[in-house]
């Protein structure tokens, strides 16, 4: 997947201004930035739902504007910040959902689309709550619920937005470690938007970090996380040291008025 | 799947059964043996009816029972789709203004004094319909993009437009029009013919079948539009098709039937509580549903001061609100307000 010199407006002022990234297959790119700086709207033009006025994305070699949604659907699966119900299906049937863009049109799902959605459950580790109500769930559950869905699609790509936003810290590290293993079991390639510099610090291959609409920094966490892009890019000032067990960047808040620390 | 045969065999049973009884009620009682006797022969059935009781049911209650049926089908669909696609379940056939629409065309053919002729009534309140429905898509969808909630602000404007123009109307008709203008407004079925329900079917039943082909889009739909896309919805060919379709079906029944309420808001609700949230079994379901509770509801409306009729309307939404508080309390809404 690619993108090249994309610019996109919603209305007169740019909100992407010349993005080009590419993901190789396999691969885990974190995309970074503070409010605002553009990161939902780039996974809308990634996704193929936002038009760019300027510059293409190509999804497996081809445009994604001129790919049919069921098509870009079978290629590519998002998982949302949290679902949004009004109606109360079961998880069985919400993953069952994932199968939509590899249905006829009056089409039924069959043997084999329940079985994949099933093993879908089984994968996210929420088979025991295939008959519950969606909304009766805890927001964990759900968004594992919303991961099962994805990988029925049996989609290539991964388009994670903040799927962690809404999670405590034990259900956070419960969802990372299980993407991470779905990405080596299915050879997934996956692109996480984050707002938590840390967590995507641990899983990201490359991180690209956006500011204002440009990419400010591409590569791999060592290069993008450093104290003097965190100052320019969030205006916030903070430590990065290494993580002491495996090595990679972390970084902690520098309050002001803390100084030293609280002795 | 089999749920979805095994449901609509239930409601073919019982669109079957009312459909029986409503043709049996009336001022002349016909038995339900007669009644099966000029289907299956008299000795299958063990029945038999006199010449006069037979061109009862074959001129009169038949074509009413089978016009009954479609508009009830046509009605419980319409409210499906417009609840799940506007994502709203207070939304009923009639918000898109298509109900005004429909009043203002059909009150006008009566006060020009055209209400006698043949068919101009109904022909009057379709084209009200879709001239309504064009409007209102028009307004709404001058961005390009349709907006369900733009839509619904729309609808419900020119609603409100149209309704004073009615006032108007009927402020200025005399007596003796105001009478089948009123009949009219609350839901009339008592012209009906079979020639009526042949303008209606054929449109009715593709209605059915285009919408149906949706009903998984429908599902998804509401799920949100993004999340619709994300998994494969052309979001906007679907919602336009949906809102088209679902016009010209509440359309084409509204112009033989009046303004006959509840039907299209209740049914939906009931059978949402009874099955669940998927459309490829509401809708087939809803239909027969639909179809159910107004030959019931007609069947009543022609008994309760026999030999003279009350409005259908009045019954549907006399039977209808007690129904569903009750079913309210018990169950619990199926919806979840977002």
């Amino acid at each position: 997947m690619s993108a090249t010199g994309v610019w996109f407006r919603y209305g007169q002022e740019w909100v992407l201004r010349d993005v080009s990234l590419e993901v190789c297959r396999g691969e885990v790119l974190g995309i970074l930035g503070p409010n605002a700086s553009g990161k939902t709207t780039l996974l809308g033009v990634l996704q193929g739902i936002l038009k760019p006025q300027k510059g293409k994305v190509l999804l497996e070699g081809q445009d994604v504007q001129a790919m049919s949604r069921r098509k870009v659907a079978r290629t590519l699966a998002v998982v949302p910040q949290e679902i949004l119900l009004t109606q109360s299906f079961t998880v069985l049937e919400v993953a069952l959902m994932g199968r939509h863009p590899h249905l006829g049109m009056m089409g039924f799902e069959g043997e084999e689309d329940r079985a994949i959605a099933l093993a879908s459950l089984e994968k996210a580790g929420c088979s025991h709550l295939a008959y519950r109500d969606v909304n009766e769930l805890s927001g964990g559950e759900r968004q594992r619920v919303l991961l099962a869905r994805a990988l029925t699609q049996q989609p290539r790509v991964f388009l994670l937005d903040e799927p962690t936003a809404y999670l405590d810290l034990r259900h956070q590290m419960e969802l990372v470690e299980l993407l991470g293993r779905l990405h080596k079991q299915e050879g997934l390639t996956v692109v996480w938007v984050s707002h938590d510099l840390n967590l995507a610090s641990l899983i990201c291959h490359r991180l690209l970090l956006l500011k204002a609409g440009r990419v400010r920094a591409l590569g791999p966490p060592r290069e993008v996380i450093t104290e003097e892009i965190i100052l320019e890019v969030y205006g916030a000032r903070v430590l990065v040291d290494l993580d002491p067990v495996i090595g990679v960047p972390r970084i902690t808040p520098r309050l002001a008025d803390l100084g030293e620390g609280k002795g | 799947m089999r749920g979805v045969l095994a449901w609509t065999l239930i409601g073919l049973t019982a669109a079957g059964l009312s459909g029986i009884l409503a043709l049996g009620t009336g001022p002349t009682p016909l038995e339900w043996r007669g009644i099966l006797a000029q289907v299956l022969g008299e000795r299958l059935a063990g029945g038999s009816l006199d010449p006069t009781e037979r061109s009862i049911l074959v001129e009169i209650r038949l074509p009413r029972v089978l016009l009954t049926g479609l508009v009830g089908m046509g009605l419980a669909v319409s409210g499906v789709v417009l609840q799940s696609l506007l994502r709203n379940p207070l939304a009923e056939p009639f918000v898109l203004g298509i109900s005004s629409g429909a009043a203002l065309g059909a009150l006008s053919s009566m006060a020009l004094g055209a209400g006698f002729l043949p068919f101009t009534t109904p022909l009057a309140a379709f084209l009200g319909a879709m001239g309504t429905v064009a409007l209102v898509l028009g307004i709404s969808g001058g961005r390009g993009r349709l907006e369900m909630t733009r839509v619904l602000l729309t609808g419900v404007i020119v609603n409100a437009f149209f309704t004073s123009i009615i006032m108007l109307i009927l402020s200025l008709s005399r007596a003796e029009q105001l009478h089948s203008m009123m009949f009219w407004l609350y839901g009339d079925l008592s012209g009906a013919r079979y020639s009526h329900a042949g303008f209606v079917g054929p449109g009715a039943i593709g209605a059915l079948v285009i919408l149906w082909s949706q009903a998984r889009n429908l599902n998804l739909l509401g799920l949100g539009e993004r999340t619709a896309m994300q998994l494969g919805v052309q979001v906007d060919r679907s919602k336009l098709l949906l809102l088209v379709v679902t016009a010209l079906l509440t359309g084409l029944v509204v112009s033989v039937s009046g303004l006959i309420g509840f039907v299209g808001l209740i049914v939906p609700h009931l059978v949402r509580m009874l099955l669940g949230p998927d459309h490829r079994l509401l809708l087939p379901v809803g239909a027969l549903g639909g179809a159910v509770f107004l030959m019931l509801a007609d069947a009543l409306a022609r008994t309760l001061i026999s030999p003279s009729e009350v409005p259908v309307g009045v019954v549907t939404a006399a039977l209808g609100a007690p129904f569903f508080i009750l079913l309210l309390g018990t169950r619990g809404a199926r919806w979840n307000p977002s």
